[in-house]
């Protein structure tokens, strides 16, 4: 599936709010980022970096979740 | 200070939390540097240096106290430069700022109880000439605006309606 | 009359207040322990109401029952295997899609469940509309707003746990997860239930899910079922990834559909928190704010504690002369006086550091800070082969060791925890302080502020290098990933830190405390047999040990005396000092102590600078290798651990020795 544009998630920049669409996290990470409600279809925004610039303070399901740029750019969104 | 709660495009009023912080930030930076001046003098010329001031306004010399002083007042700073700009979500630093400043103070008030039960209750040697007086410093006193600001909080800084800030 | 027994057990996700509930619903009654087999703590507490004695299981708190972390297998399988008559699921009202994720697994367990909606009011000022009624009716479940800390809100919650008991009706509130799914759920359920001897306390539906979903600690408890293979037959057939992203998508769809009908939540709006974490974690002021606060922390620790410290010193040395005195035989006195009470007080004095840390942490954690603290860090940490979380562990281990080490216990990956715990040991924590100060203060008059910095710097440098060196052997393996909510900001309740404080201070004093007793009868034994001998001395069995291991020790330039000095190191660091005291017979005064040093020609400032750099690595103080037992659960780390300081301390005292001899010092 080729969509223009379709990007990664360490891509947003503070402020930019996206809808996720697929996760290729691989390994235990995966269940846990489900479990935290990155799934397919949820609406993410990045709040901010953190002060040495990783990891990054999302906003998801109406709270802050913190995960790395490593696997942040393993999720795959569509800005919106 | 009225505040319309119907009007969402309303610019809110960042007025009191800006003037209040420019106040309470010089005067933490101010402080801070005499403190920071002092201890360096200490450090660089020995115990018995004098500096003018130091005396009358309880400054230790303790340079990394300096620090926290100088950090307080940079938040305060920080919020009003943010504020003036008219990024009113700059007003978080004014309130983060006395948070700080009660935190250190609450540190320092602890730490002086600590020494008081040196000097009254074990009479340590090293406290013989301890008074309540000896650890008052302007992380201390300094603390009373912010303090006053935070029971104010809700009625003169907050420049927003119910509910928090509109985005 | 007789009591009817009820059992409840709590859960929800981490930060709902959970903790605040239980301290409100049990009060002082609880006990805190280990669950069997892991270090996850366990909390239970009985409360008494009407003719009820019920008692309440505080689970771990957590986001999903996946087996992710020991806290979500520990609280499935007690839910599972324990079978508590009401299942309360604490939800914080501000954050409710998330938190009912965890819901719908509970009711795939089939347990009975009753929902308590906390942080109600901070919902409300951010603007939410919650309609509890029609909830109660989508999720079928009742649900309670509480307030946790006021007595109604406890009596209306405990009426409806024995309401809820009392109906024992079970509900069957499934999530659909399309027919491929579904058919593969179908076709599993069929292979198990042919397993006639398997645990029934498991539910069908939910083993086969989670099968689907490729969860390993499920497969392992059927693994010696005969219908194994076929079940891993099917198995093997699906994409497993595909199946557990489907599996969770239709779960936040099922959430999905029925949460706009009893939630309308608020515009994006800027709150408190928020606020907060602007200036916080802001680019520029966000490490020096960090650095402050954690400097506060350690003036807090140190300064308000001393008073109290010296209280026990003096109370300790005072009931030890007491003792000695008024005790027949003579040898017993000794024992009891000079030993065990002197050797405890010696470690009892830091309990006033371990309390104060400990309650600062928990203000840390109550307040939200820890989980900002380790995401500042992380970028740092994570350059190290370590964790975020393991940045406040050992930040803690310049205070001591010991509360350090068990600090680590927020970290959730085994591997991220082991490693911390490993290497705190070698971060210089206070007791250390007063061998630098003795030795650089004695050979190196106007440098001593460099060289006892260059102590601390050592000790950080060599902790980094065992990280890394860790990472690339024995325990393999990346830093677990960075996934960490970053809960609002809220006031610390002084309740729960006050309780936290004590539950943890209480734990070093019993659990590190019989050790160290073990560890003083020990050094006591050696130190005054064979009988007669003056206490410590050269004929002693110590001052024995002292030659006997002096070969060793002589390529890092000490004769037995510091040898003898070390190996009473061993119960506390900073007793060292005071047994050179002791074997140089300079009494207290640590002016003559020093003079005698400086004219001792077995000893130079190279080899005090080995000797201070030797007694912050060597093996950690009985009290510290007491919790890395503890908290490893494990005889083989706790070794590994003393035998590595060792190595490390050895090596590096012998570069400095014989490189500072080869140098020309």
């Amino acid at each position: 599936m080729l969509d223009i544009q379709e990007t990664t998630l360490d891509t947003l920049k503070p402020g930019e709010k996206a809808r996720i669409t697929k996760v290729r996290v691989k390994g235990a990470a995966r269940r846990k980022l489900f479990d935290m409600g990155m799934v397919a279809g949820a609406d993410i925004e990045l709040v901010r970096n953190a002060p040495l610039g990783d990891p990054m303070d999302y906003r998801i399901k109406g709270y802050h979740l913190s995960i790395r740029k490593e696997e942040a750019s393993q999720i795959f969104i569509n800005r919106l | 200070m009225a505040i319309n709660t119907e009007n969402a495009s309303y610019e809110p009023d960042t007025r009191i939390p800006m003037v209040f912080s420019m106040i309470t930030g010089s005067l933490y930076i101010l402080l801070g540097l005499l403190q920071l001046l002092a201890g360096v003098a200490k450090i660089l010329m020995g115990p018995d240096v004098r500096i003018p001031l130091t005396g009358i306004l309880f400054v230790p010399a303790d340079v990394i106290g300096s620090f926290v002083l100088l950090l307080i007042g940079t938040v305060f700073i920080y919020g009003v430069m943010e504020m003036r700009s008219g990024i009113y979500e700059g007003v978080s630093y004014a309130y983060v700022g006395i948070l700080i400043a009660l935190i250190f103070a609450a540190i320092y008030m602890l730490v002086s109880t600590g020494n008081m039960l040196e000097a009254y209750l074990l009479k340590n040697k090293d406290f013989i000439d301890w008074t309540p007086l000896s650890d008052l410093r302007p992380g201390i006193y300094l603390a009373i605006l912010p303090l006053f600001a935070f029971f104010k909080w809700k009625d003169m800084f907050e420049p927003v309606p119910e509910g928090g800030l509109l985005k | 009359m007789e009591k009817r027994e009820i059992k409840i057990a709590l859960t929800g996700n981490p930060n709902v207040g959970k903790t605040t509930l239980f301290n409100a619903l049990t009060g002082s009654r609880q006990h805190v322990g280990n669950w069997p087999g892991v270090t996850v703590e366990k909390k239970s507490g009985r409360v008494s109401y009407k003719e009820y004695d019920i008692e309440v299981i505080d689970l771990p708190g957590t986001y999903s029952l996946t087996a992710y972390s020991m806290d979500e297998i520990v609280a499935r399988d007690f839910i599972i295997e324990e079978k508590p008559d009401v299942v309360i699921q604490v939800v914080d009202a501000s954050n409710l899609e998330r938190n009912l994720y965890l819901t719908t697994q509970l009711m795939e367990l089939g347990s009975e469940i009753l929902i308590v909606l906390n942080m109600c009011d901070i919902a409300e000022e951010r603007g939410d509309r919650i309609y509890i009624e029609k909830m109660q009716e989508l999720l079928a479940t009742p649900i309670i707003k509480t307030v946790a800390t006021q007595k109604k809100g406890i009596c209306d919650l405990l009426d409806k746990v024995i309401a809820q008991k009392e109906v024992e009706q079970h509900h069957g509130h499934e999530i659909g997860y399309g027919s491929e799914i579904e058919d593969k759920i179908l076709e599993i359920e069929k292979a198990l239930s042919e397993d006639e001897n398997r645990d029934k306390r498991y539910p069908l539906r939910w083993v086969s899910i989670r099968l689907l979903e490729g969860d390993s600690n499920v497969k392992r408890k059927i693994s010696d079922s005969p219908v194994y293979g076929r079940v891993m037959e099917i198995i093997d057939s699906i994409d497993q990834e595909e199946y557990e992203a489907e599996i969770a998508d239709k779960r936040y769809l099922a959430i999905n559909t029925i949460f706009p009908q009893m939630c309308t939540r608020a515009n994006d709006t800027l709150t408190k928190s928020d606020m907060i974490d602007r200036v916080l974690t802001n680019k520029y002021l966000g490490i020096p704010i960090f650095l402050a606060l954690m400097w506060g922390a350690f003036e807090l620790t140190f300064a308000f504690a001393t008073p109290f410290m010296n209280m026990i010193d003096i109370a300790s040395t005072w009931f030890a002369d007491y003792v000695s005195s008024s005790l027949q035989p003579e040898w017993l006195a000794s024992l009891v006086g000079q030993g065990i009470i002197g050797g405890v007080g010696a470690v009892l004095v830091f309990v006033p550091n371990i309390f104060i840390l400990f309650f600062l942490l928990s203000l840390l954690e109550g307040s939200g800070y820890l989980a900002r603290a380790a995401f500042i860090m992380d970028k740092l940490m994570y350059k190290i082969g370590m964790h975020g979380k393991s940045f406040i562990p050992m930040l803690m281990g310049f205070g001591c060791n010991v509360p350090a080490i068990m600090a680590a216990r927020s970290i959730e990956d085994e591997k991220d925890r082991l490693i911390t715990i490993l290497i705190v040991p070698f971060v210089s924590c206070g007791a250390r302080l007063p061998i630098y100060v003795l030795f650089a203060g004695t050979f190196f008059g106007r440098q001593a502020g460099t060289v006892i910095f260059a102590m601390y710097v050592l000790g950080i440098v060599i902790a980094i290098i065992s990280a890394k060196l860790l990472r690339g052997t024995i325990v393999k393996g990346k830093p677990a990933p960075f996934i960490m909510e970053l809960p609002p900001y809220r006031f610390p309740t002084l309740k729960t830190s006050i309780i936290h404080m004590w539950d943890n201070g209480f734990m070093y004093i019993k659990k590190a405390g019989s050790i160290i007793l073990v560890g003083v009868v020990v050094i006591w034994v050696m130190a005054s047999f064979p009988w007669g001998v003056e206490y410590g001395s050269e004929e002693s069995y110590v001052g024995s040990l002292g030659h006997a291991v002096e070969p060793l020790l002589k390529p890092l330039g000490f004769d037995w005396k510091i040898s003898v000095a070390l190996i009473f190191g061993l119960v506390a660091k900073e007793i060292v000092v005071a047994s050179m005291g002791v074997l140089y017979g300079s009494g207290d005064s640590s002016e003559a102590l020093s003079e005698r040093l400086l004219a001792d020609p077995g000893i130079t400032a190279l080899s005090s600078l080995s000797l201070m750099a030797f007694s912050l690595l060597y093996m950690p103080c009985v009290a510290t290798v007491g919790v890395i037992k503890k908290e490893t659960g494990s005889w083989k780390w706790t070794m590994f651990a003393i035998v590595y300081g060792v190595a490390v301390a050895w090596i590096t005292a012998f570069v400095i020795y014989q490189g500072g001899t080869l140098l020309g010092y």
